[in-house]
């Protein structure tokens, strides 16, 4: 129901429209009008909405991600297989290492030059053995890398075999002299 | 509502589909002045309302093709002029609704007194309402919309549309008498 107020209201719409916009100012707006209207659409072509754009972007987004999925499991595989191959060979020959070593250590019969000449040959194949490791890291050719990796091991351990028995001979032939003695 | 009102100005509207710049002249110098009295009683500014009535008729002449005859070329215009005076609030962050304070203290139904209707002492008294206020009494007593209608311009509630008109004419009254 319409109360009094809006009664009259509605009764005097039009005297609500109090302006009027002058001829001159018509004129500009519709100058203004025509400019706008006569601007080229930018038309923004929707590739998205096309059916075949769709079903291309979805193929293309499959073969993408087969592709990187793939190649991460390779490569995830064969550094597992190299790491995996690389610390049993560590963990066999270090401990290897680590009793020649001790054993040169408690060995009294080594005279320093011995001791010396040990530790720039020892250095050098610890050298061999880093550029070996960054060499596998790269994953060229890792079989025979690893095989090299055995061999400076080897190396290490024949050096120090060497060495000890060096030491060994002396003091056998010491003891010798003494039980000669 | 009648056929022939809704087909009002139908030879000048398809031609103006058709892109006949002479014919959208036509059809702006008739409706021009109305379109500008709208934005102007919400944006208050001369210049602002100038402004939302050219960006009107440009998306109106641009998108006439959308227009299908369901309501009058004059209320399919004025919608357009509508929404872009109210956004142009937004963007000025003027309040679109009245904030509660504004009415607790007038809960009490208030009657206007005879001898106040007066056409200048309530326009006085619509441009004295805060904002919020301001707009929807205009929608509502001007504008001719209902409730729902609000509620789609201003993104309000039917209810909130409904009790913000309410507190809004006892306060007009208010000032009036």
């Amino acid at each position: 129901m319409k109360d009094e107020l809006e009664k009259y209201i509605e009764d005097n719409i039009s005297t609500f429209d109090d302006f009027n916009l002058d001829e001159e100012d018509k004129n500009k707006l519709w100058s203004k009008i025509d400019t706008g209207l006569s601007e080229p659409e930018v038309k923004v072509i929707p590739l998205w909405k096309r059916t075949s754009f769709k079903v291309a972007a979805s193929i293309v987004l499959l073969i993408a991600c087969a592709f990187v999925f793939s190649k991460m499991n390779t490569y995830g595989y064969k550094d597992q297989m190299v790491n995996q191959e690389l610390r049993q060979i560590n963990s066999h020959y270090q401990s290897l290492v680590d009793n020649q070593i001790r054993m040169i250590k408690m060995n009294s019969n080594l005279n320093e030059q011995e001791k010396k000449a040990f530790l720039v040959l020892a250095d050098d194949l610890d050298v061999e053995y880093e550029e070996l490791k960054n060499e596998l890291k790269e994953g060229i050719n890792n079989q025979k890398i690893i095989e090299a990796i055995i061999n400076n091991y080897k190396k290490k351990i024949e050096l120090m075999e060497s060495l000890l028995e060096r030491s060994n001979s002396s003091k056998n032939n010491f003891d010798n002299s003494e039980i000669i003695l | 509502m009648n056929n022939s009102i809704l087909f009002t100005h139908k030879d000048l509207i398809e031609k103006s589909k058709l892109g006949d710049r002479k014919v959208q002249y036509k059809l702006y110098s008739l409706y021009v002045d109305a379109m500008f009295n709208v934005s102007v009683r919400i944006v208050k500014v001369k210049e602002d309302a100038e402004d939302v009535v050219q960006d009107s008729f440009i998306d109106a002449f641009k998108n006439l093709d959308t227009f299908k005859y369901e309501s009058t070329f004059g209320s399919w215009l004025k919608r357009i002029v509508i929404n872009k005076s109210i956004n142009y609030l937004k963007v000025k962050r003027i309040p679109l609704v009245a904030m509660e304070e504004y009415d607790h203290f007038m809960a009490e139904p208030v009657e206007i007194k005879e001898n106040q209707l007066d056409i200048s002492k309530i326009k006085k008294g619509i441009k004295a309402l805060p904002d919020g206020y301001q707009t929807i009494i205009n929608l509502y007593l001007i504008e001719g919309y209902d409730h729902v209608e609000i509620g789609e311009i201003l993104e309000i509630s039917v209810s909130t549309s409904k009790s913000q008109y309410h507190r809004a004419k006892k306060k007009l009254i208010q000032l009036i008498n």
